[in-house]
């Protein structure tokens, strides 16, 4: 594995475990299909959430923060994404109240620096 | 984190105080811009974050929200760039907000963070100081503007930088000393009267027009002298009064034809646009009106050369702005008054080959060519002109005779003379010259004598004259009589403005 994926990886597992400290509940990582990738899809308090997350070292910060590259067209991405898992999970018309959230992840060394979750960011 | 601070724009020829209020909120990093921003607006977002970068200032990568209000109003220009990069300073605590309170901020911000020149600002500095408003920030490139206004302080930072540090209290601006606009008004002409040899009835009248700002038809054969003569009204119009110079500046401002060099117009404009000039340029139009030729030359010389050759349509179009002095453009999207008090100076051939009623050439016209040359001009046009007058061909001996005409300094002095009797008589009224009077201000100020009355009363059964004419009369009238330094109008200056209304037949 190379080291961008294994970083990703590694900030995944981390926003995973954090989710499940606040009390959601996991129902797919990273759920892949011909349009994209979600990261996580998740549940709480009857809440569909599809997190995006973004992870990137301290040292590469003058590229921006991670959640600066959550752009439009990788936003448009996910929400395609969502549609599909929810056609074919059977659930889109059972019409889930949904949440598009972001969390993004920094860090130094091999420890988490810094972490921000934006539930409800698009 | 909410912060509001003001900026100006502009509508018409008058500035607008803009509220902009910022929301620094939560979120995946935006910066959207509601309130009906323009094109020019909108792209203030990447301006404002890149002068905010380069200035070492952070932007913050959250949701920001600018909202400017009025929200029904459409906002142009790139002066907003300045108060939205104060805004976001605001928001992220650079700047308390009680800094920012009795403040205005006006300029385009440049990538590095430095500050562009806008247009309109004196009328933004205007209306900031009608608002209550006790400072303005402007670009260092139009401090020129802000020296005009008093009552206001003005300060021109150089960047935005220099600007933040100000009002964090770390270095102090001075605000702009006021300067009296007004210096320096003698200004060489390249062209002069005394260059004009003969001519004499065309030269008492263009001194009329100048005093009294009425306006003039000159016809005549091709090479007479029309256009030489109507190019150099300008070198015997008085000197603009400093509420004159404030009303054309603010124009000149708003559509960015300054000059470089004095940023205040100090001159009575002269224009001439060519006959190919379309209605809406002449008048002032598009979706958001902007000034035509009429208010460009507001406060100096319309010129139309070659009067027949206009368009009907665009000539019919000078009626409202020649008889109220200003004119009202409507739009779907906006409906706008600009100021059009001009002196219209009209020239134009007696028939197409030029030389209908000379003396030594034969017309080679048919009567009916000539009726329709005549015809572009509508006699409701015609009648709004107060004075027309016959020009006649120069002769050999005129021409070559080594005597100069009166220069123009010498006319100027009566001219100025007239006029400051004018402006003593209006000085509670708003108006500058006689032209701009009122019927009720004509039955005020145009006393004649017995004689007077009855030489008036005779010509216009006579000439069959309309209710216009017989004001319009009057003006010229009472300018000669400002010319002569008399307060009553007589016989022989009511029968003068008669003449050089009615000398062409028609």
């Amino acid at each position: 594995m190379n080291h961008r994926i294994e970083l990703g990886k590694f900030g995944e597992d981390f926003a995973c475990s954090y989710l499940q400290k606040q009390g959601y509940k996991i129902l797919y990582r990273n759920f892949r299909c011909r349009l994209g990738e979600i990261d996580i899809i998740a549940v709480k308090n009857d809440v569909l959430s599809f997190i995006e997350v973004k992870t990137r070292r301290q040292s590469n910060s003058t590229y921006g923060m991670p959640r600066e590259a959550v752009n439009q067209a990788k936003q448009k991405k996910i929400y395609r994404c969502a549609e599909l898992y929810m056609q074919s999970k059977g659930i889109i018309l059972t019409m889930p109240v949904l949440s598009f959230d972001v969390i993004e992840i920094i860090t130094e060394g091999t420890a988490v620096k810094d972490m921000h979750h934006y539930p409800h960011c698009f | 984190m909410f912060a509001n601070v003001f900026g100006e724009t502009t509508c018409g020829i008058e500035g607008v105080k803009i509220n902009v209020e910022i929301d620094v909120a939560n979120g995946l990093p935006a910066f959207d811009i509601v309130g009906l921003p323009t094109m020019s607006v909108r792209e203030a977002r990447e301006r404002v974050k890149s002068a905010l970068r380069n200035s070492d200032y952070p932007f913050p990568m959250t949701h920001i929200t600018v909202n400017l209000a009025p929200a029904d109003l459409k906002k142009e220009g790139s002066g907003l760039d300045l108060p939205i990069a104060i805004g976001i300073l605001v928001s992220a605590k650079y700047i308390g907000q009680e800094k920012t309170e009795g403040k205005i901020f006006v300029g385009e911000l440049s990538l590095d963070g430095g500050l562009r020149k806008v247009n309109g600002v004196l009328s933004m500095i205007m209306e900031a100081k009608r608002s209550g408003f006790k400072e303005i920030y402007i670009p260092k490139d139009n401090a020129a503007e802000g020296k005009l206004v008093t009552g206001i302080d003005v300060y021109t930072p150089q960047c935005l930088r220099e600007l933040v540090q100000h009002l964090q209290g770390s270095i102090k601006l001075e605000p702009l000393p006021k300067e009296n606009i007004l210096r320096n008004l003698e200004r060489a002409y390249d062209v002069d009267f005394a260059d004009v040899k003969g001519q004499p009835v065309a030269r008492r009248a263009l001194e009329i027009a100048a005093a009294g700002g009425h306006s003039i038809l000159l016809m005549g054969a091709p090479g007479c002298g029309k256009t030489m003569l109507a190019r150099r009204l300008v070198t015997i119009l008085p000197p603009v009064t400093e509420a004159e110079a404030l009303e054309i500046t603010k124009i000149y401002s708003i559509v960015n034809m300054l000059p470089d060099t004095e940023s205040v117009m100090v001159e009575r404009p002269f224009r001439s646009p060519h006959h190919s000039v379309s209605a809406s340029a002449l008048l002032g139009g598009g979706t958001y009106p902007r000034p035509g030729e009429v208010t460009l030359s507001h406060n100096g010389v319309l010129f139309l050369d070659e009067l027949p050759e206009f368009e009907r349509y665009t000539l019919e179009m000078l009626r409202q702005p020649l008889e109220d002095g200003e004119v009202n453009i409507s739009r779907v999207k906006a409906t706008t008054t600009f100021p059009s008090r001009f002196l219209l100076v009209a020239a134009q051939n007696p028939c197409p080959c030029g030389f209908l009623g000379d003396k030594h050439h034969s017309c080679t016209c048919k009567q009916k060519d000539i009726d329709n040359y005549r015809r572009k001009i509508s006699g409701p046009l015609l009648d709004r002109i107060d004075m027309q007058i016959n020009l006649v061909r120069v002769e050999f001996s005129e021409l070559e005779s080594k005597a100069q005409g009166e220069a123009s300094a010498e006319i100027r002095k009566r001219v100025v003379a007239a006029r400051n009797r004018q402006l003593e008589r209006f000085a509670e009224s708003g108006i500058y010259c006689n032209s701009q009077m009122t019927r009720r201000e004509v039955a005020q100020h145009c006393l004649l004598d017995e004689a007077a009355q009855a030489v008036l009363g005779k010509y216009f059964t006579a000439l069959h004259l309309s209710a216009r004419s017989h004001d319009r009369i009057l003006k010229v009238a009472r300018t000669i009589a400002d010319l002569a330094g008399c307060d009553k109008i007589t016989a022989a200056h009511i029968a003068e403005a008669i003449q050089l209304r009615t000398s062409i037949t028609r």
